[in-house]
């Protein structure tokens, strides 16, 4: 797959600081994937950069082929960004702010679509300083999806939002994945929240791009647990072969196909099995599906 | 030639935007300065129209100025508080960004200012707009043009719309006051051993002040009117050039 963005050897300094120390990561194309680190660590200032907003002290970056410093219109013109604590005009009506940005973005048509689709067509007219920060996070969604973006970029979209209203971000996130099929980057320092979200994930700390890559090359990499999905003619059965073995943690029955979770390090041992039932013809095909975010962030930032 | 159409056109949006933003105080300037055009032609026996043009056009400027630093401030506000964030995260160039709110502080309140003066003349008298000269009127938007882009170069640069505010204190009312104070000690009748100093102070004066020095007639420098004029010009050119190199946004 083609990477949406690529960032080689990125720096970013403020004054002696240095918020981004030879950053290298790429992300590719159609995938959700979290840049997760913890406060400070950097994530801001890579979407930032990202967006053309901040200048590069050093190291190359590319969004969809372009640099978003040199090129940062036609860079922003494909992409939505939703920022961690946006200023918005607050006497601005929503409909308003938004159909002023559409202009900016070349699709007035669009507001009612974006309205829609992030819950906010029975705010149209209300003044952006009357919404509560759960649909400020909405608005910004909004802004993010206006004229269909090809990439995604959300800066802590869950921040600072009480849980339901946070479910509800997240249940939106997914909605918007599955309908629209762009490329998103989602930046969090909450983990485990982004679990069912992300299937790429970037890990940060200090500045520094500790480990990047698909849920499943992680996984692998650094050996936590994981959830395979196999595809089974006789689910019970597969299940009753997978659920004796000493490395399997977990397994769940679904219609036809079997969830088994297995223990970190434990990944050779069990597609080693897969594939024995495969050849008895129990098991028509597995793939790895998720692996625990946490545990990935515990075992890569953390060490 | 789409991305340079489609720049063009998120720059005319923001430009929109940004006028419709400051469109209330060039409103109130458009509404007070027909006033006391009538105020003093009705009320105030004044028997020289140039004098009660001179008077108008001094008391109006101040309201035109006023306005040049409500935009300025309101820029240096958006840029401290993180607003452009949004308009920048579309795609709008910052040099747009910075063009657009150029054209708000500086360009926009000159048009409504001569407008709102030029009106009620239309109406009233039109011949006694011809008896202020076109001279005193290149040199008033010329003065209103130089001293915004100097606020408007130090809100770009700093972020900070408190210095906006004190920059306009110190241009428009210490700094006048100040070197009108230096000219009257220099250059006293009779003391010709001073002229060196009165030269300097006079290109000083019409560097920063071009229409309020003739005013209160400063002897007349071309080489600090054409300088003033310079200096505009590369405060644009500069801040567009710093847009373009080095502002970065942050939250």
């Amino acid at each position: 797959m083609p990477a949406v963005i690529a960032a080689r050897g990125l720096v970013k300094r403020y004054g002696r600081v240095e918020a981004l120390r030879n950053a290298t990561f790429e992300v590719p194309e159609g995938v959700v994937a979290g840049l997760l680190g913890p406060n400070g660590s950097g994530k801001t200032t890579t979407i930032k950069i990202l967006l053309g907003l901040l200048r590069r002290d050093g190291g190359e970056v590319e969004v969809l082929g372009l640099d978003p410093w040199a090129h940062e219109a036609e860079v922003r013109r494909r992409v939505g960004a939703l920022h961690e604590n946006p200023a918005y005009p607050l006497g601005e009506r929503v409909r308003s702010l938004l159909s002023h940005l559409a202009r900016v973005k070349g699709c007035r048509g669009d507001v009612d679509r974006v309205l829609r689709l992030t819950g906010l067509s029975e705010y149209a007219e209300a003044r952006v300083r009357a919404l509560s920060r759960g649909y400020l996070q909405r608005l910004g969604l909004a802004i993010a999806l206006l004229c269909e973006p090809e990439l995604l970029l959300l800066d802590e979209p869950t921040a600072h939002l009480d849980p339901g209203a946070r479910l509800e971000i997240l249940r939106l996130i997914r909605t918007l994945r599955e309908e629209l099929g762009a490329t998103v980057l989602i930046s969090s320092h909450i983990i485990p929240e982004l679990q069912e979200v992300c299937d790429y994930a970037i890990f940060i700390q200090s500045g520094v791009v500790v480990d990047h890559g698909s849920m499943e090359e992680l996984a692998r990499r650094h050996g936590v647990s994981a959830s395979y999905r196999v595809e089974a003619r006789r689910p019970r059965l597969v299940a009753s072969r997978l659920v004796a073995e000493e490395f399997v943690e977990a397994v769940e029955v679904l219609d036809d196909y079997v969830v088994v979770r297995v223990k970190g390090g434990a990944h050779a041992q069990a597609e080693a099995l897969l594939s024995r039932l495969a050849a008895e013809g129990l098991v028509e095909g597995y793939e790895l599906r998720t692996a625990s975010l946490a545990e990935l962030y515990a075992r890569v930032v953390a060490g | 030639m789409a991305g340079s159409r489609a720049a063009l056109g998120a720059f005319r949006a923001y430009a929109r935007y940004v006028l419709n933003s400051v469109a209330k105080w060039n409103l109130l300037l458009a509404v007070l300065t027909p006033l006391l055009v009538v105020y003093a032609y009705t009320a105030l026996y004044i028997p020289s129209t140039s004098v009660l043009l001179r008077f108008l056009v001094t008391l109006t400027g101040m309201a035109y100025y006023l306005l040049t630093i409500v935009a300025v401030y309101y820029f240096a506000l958006d840029l401290s508080r993180g607003t452009c964030m949004v308009f920048l995260s579309q795609p709008l160039t910052r040099r747009g960004y910075v063009l657009a709110w150029m054209l708000a502080s500086a360009v926009v309140p000159a048009l409504a200012y001569v407008l709102s003066l030029a009106v009620p003349f239309l109406v009233l008298d039109a011949r006694a707009l011809l008896d202020l000269g076109s001279e005193d009127y290149a040199l008033l938007f010329l003065e209103g043009l130089t001293l915004t882009m100097v606020m408007f170069s130090a809100g770009l640069a700093s972020k900070r719309p408190s210095l906006v505010i004190l920059l306009a204190l110190v241009l428009h009312l210490l700094l006048p006051i100040a070197v009108g104070t230096v000219y009257s000690i220099v250059a006293p009748p009779g003391r010709p051993w001073l002229s060196r100093y009165a030269d300097a102070v006079a290109f000083v004066s019409y560097l920063l002040y071009p229409y309020r020095s003739k005013l209160i007639g400063v002897q007349y420098s071309s080489l600090g009117v054409y300088s003033n004029a310079a200096l505009a010009a590369a405060l644009v050119v500069a801040s567009l050039e710093y847009a373009r190199r080095r502002l970065e946004v942050s939250g």
